[in-house]
């Protein structure tokens, strides 16, 4: 349900409304799918709804409920590579979300700590991949977990060609494993090299008959990481105006706005805030972010989807 | 160019910031942006010069602006268009040989929020005035020449402020170049008072 304009933590209701669209795509049990054009990928979503608990413990609930069901098509050495250098606040919401999903599952997921009272609400369904959305997980259900499907990803996500070092920021694998499957790939004609400049790029050898036999992929593909790293840097923000004076306030959001640059680069989104010296900044990022998270959390996404202001 | 209104207002949002953040900071200050600050000039100052931290009652040379602080103080710049060293130790040495006798008797506190801005007293800015405009001495229009007029000196606190300086630089050009700057402002001085 869309926030209403008057509640002081409308950015942060967006956010979770993101996260419920996606989650419901994947099967968790929600409300209406609002993401059905959305490329959902697990392992950032997992990373931030362990976040995100404490804002919506049904959304926790559900979320671990889903993880200990389909904990196979989720990618431990992703999730710890994800992890590295997450903030303080980040690792300690993941501490027990992990550990709770290893104490009901056979994984081994990484840096869990202490686990909580759970029981599953059984509510979880992953009855078949073949929506689009899935599209992600169902690359896992046929190449297995491993950098070289998150390479195939990368590629079937409208990258045209890339070196190793850029797939590999992407993917969330180290460089050695995604050179190593980059050639395994390129030996077995998945994927084909070009040498320009000194360098490597790899593309999609046959890109159409390999996206016609994978199948149906949501057109909406955002790199989650940068997304959510979007998303929660306006929600604490929106959660600092609540104490912060407005001077104070101003310089962070306008710190804010320089820090998420390549995040949105990596989204593809242009716009920025329109931010002059000296100016009160809070309110032009504050309208911005409600411009993007309202389309996002409604499940639309482009300038096109922006509301206008 | 900081005038008095924006260094008041990036000392005011520096000090915003750092409460945010948790973090506390006291600074020393001089220069043209403490007398700016303490009213005694009107013109415009290109920084603030740190000098010295200080922490527990006690001052200690600013080697380098404490990196949460040079954080904070790079995001306003970054809010409010300021240069990024417009808050900087460039003139930290100043240490190096001590302050005039007396100093931290003469400082005048201002606080914003967890920032405290320590300015050095009136007299103590004219010892570092004359310094420094002995140093830049010859240099048409020197900025330091014309603040010390602004501080409008009597002739004991030139003598006083002076044996200072040499405290500094004991070398004899640097006392000729005194002693001409000196007679500028009326004062002649001898070997001897120096």
């Amino acid at each position: 349900m869309p926030p209403s304009s008057t509640t002081q933590s409308v950015l942060a209701e967006y956010e979770l409304s993101l996260a419920w669209g996606a989650w419901v795509e994947l099967g968790v049990s929600g409300w209406q799918p609002t993401h059905v054009n959305w490329a959902v990928d697990p392992e950032p979503l997992i990373i931030h709804t362990a976040y995100l608990a404490d804002a919506d413990p049904r959304l926790r609930d559900e979320a671990l409920d889903w993880c200990i069901q389909y904990w196979r098509y989720v990618s431990k050495v992703r999730l710890r590579n994800l992890l590295q250098g997450r903030s303080a606040e980040v690792l300690d919401a993941w501490g027990p979300f992990g550990a709770t999903v290893n104490k009901h599952s056979g994984s081994h997921w990484p840096l869990g700590t202490e686990s909580f009272p759970y029981r599953l609400t059984g509510r979880s369904s992953l009855d078949a991949m073949a929506q689009p959305s899935r599209a992600w997980l169902r690359l896992r259900a046929m190449f297995g977990l491993g950098a070289r499907t998150e390479i195939l990803r990368y590629f079937l996500s409208d990258h045209p060609r890339a070196t190793v070092a850029t797939i590999a920021q992407h993917v969330g694998y180290a460089k050695r494993s995604v050179a190593d499957e980059c050639d395994s790939l390129e030996k077995a004609g998945v994927l084909k090299v070009q040498h320009t400049a000194n360098r490597f790029y790899y593309t999609l050898a046959h890109g159409d008959e390999f996206r016609a036999w994978v199948g149906g992929i949501a057109p909406v593909q955002p790199n989650w990481t940068a997304l959510l790293a979007v998303t929660s840097t306006f929600v604490a923000l929106e959660e600092s105006a609540k104490s912060l004076s407005r001077d104070a306030l101003s310089v962070e959001a306008h710190r804010a706005a320089r820090l998420l640059d390549g995040a949105l680069d990596t989204l593809g989104i242009e716009q920025r805030p329109r931010l002059a010296g000296g100016k009160d900044h809070w309110p032009v990022v504050r309208d911005f972010a409600k411009r993007h998270m309202a389309a996002w959390a409604a499940g639309k996404w482009g300038t096109t989807a922006l509301p206008q202001t | 160019m900081l005038t008095s209104d924006h260094l008041d207002e990036a000392l005011r949002s520096l000090g915003a910031v750092l409460e945010g953040r948790g973090i506390s900071s006291g600074i020393l200050v001089v220069g043209g942006s403490s007398l700016l600050l303490l009213g005694l000039i009107k013109r415009p100052t290109a920084d603030l010069d740190v000098i010295g931290i200080a922490s527990d009652g006690r001052y200690s040379k600013a080697e380098k602006i404490p990196e949460p602080l040079a954080n904070a103080a790079r995001d306003v710049a970054a809010a409010l268009g300021l240069r990024d060293t417009w808050l900087n130790n460039g003139p930290a040495s100043l240490f190096d040989f001590g302050l005039p006798e007396g100093f931290e008797s003469r400082v005048q506190i201002r606080l914003y929020d967890t920032l405290e801005v320590h300015i050095a007293g009136r007299f103590d800015l004219l010892c570092f005035k004359l310094y420094a405009a002995v140093d830049h001495f010859g240099i048409r229009e020197s900025k330091h020449l014309a603040d010390l007029r602004e501080l409008n000196p009597t002739e004991p606190e030139l003598i006083r402020a002076a044996r200072w300086t040499r405290t500094h630089d004991p070398s004899e050009g640097f006392k000729e170049e005194l002693i001409e700057v000196l007679a500028i402002f009326g004062v002649a001085a001898t070997d001897a008072a120096l």
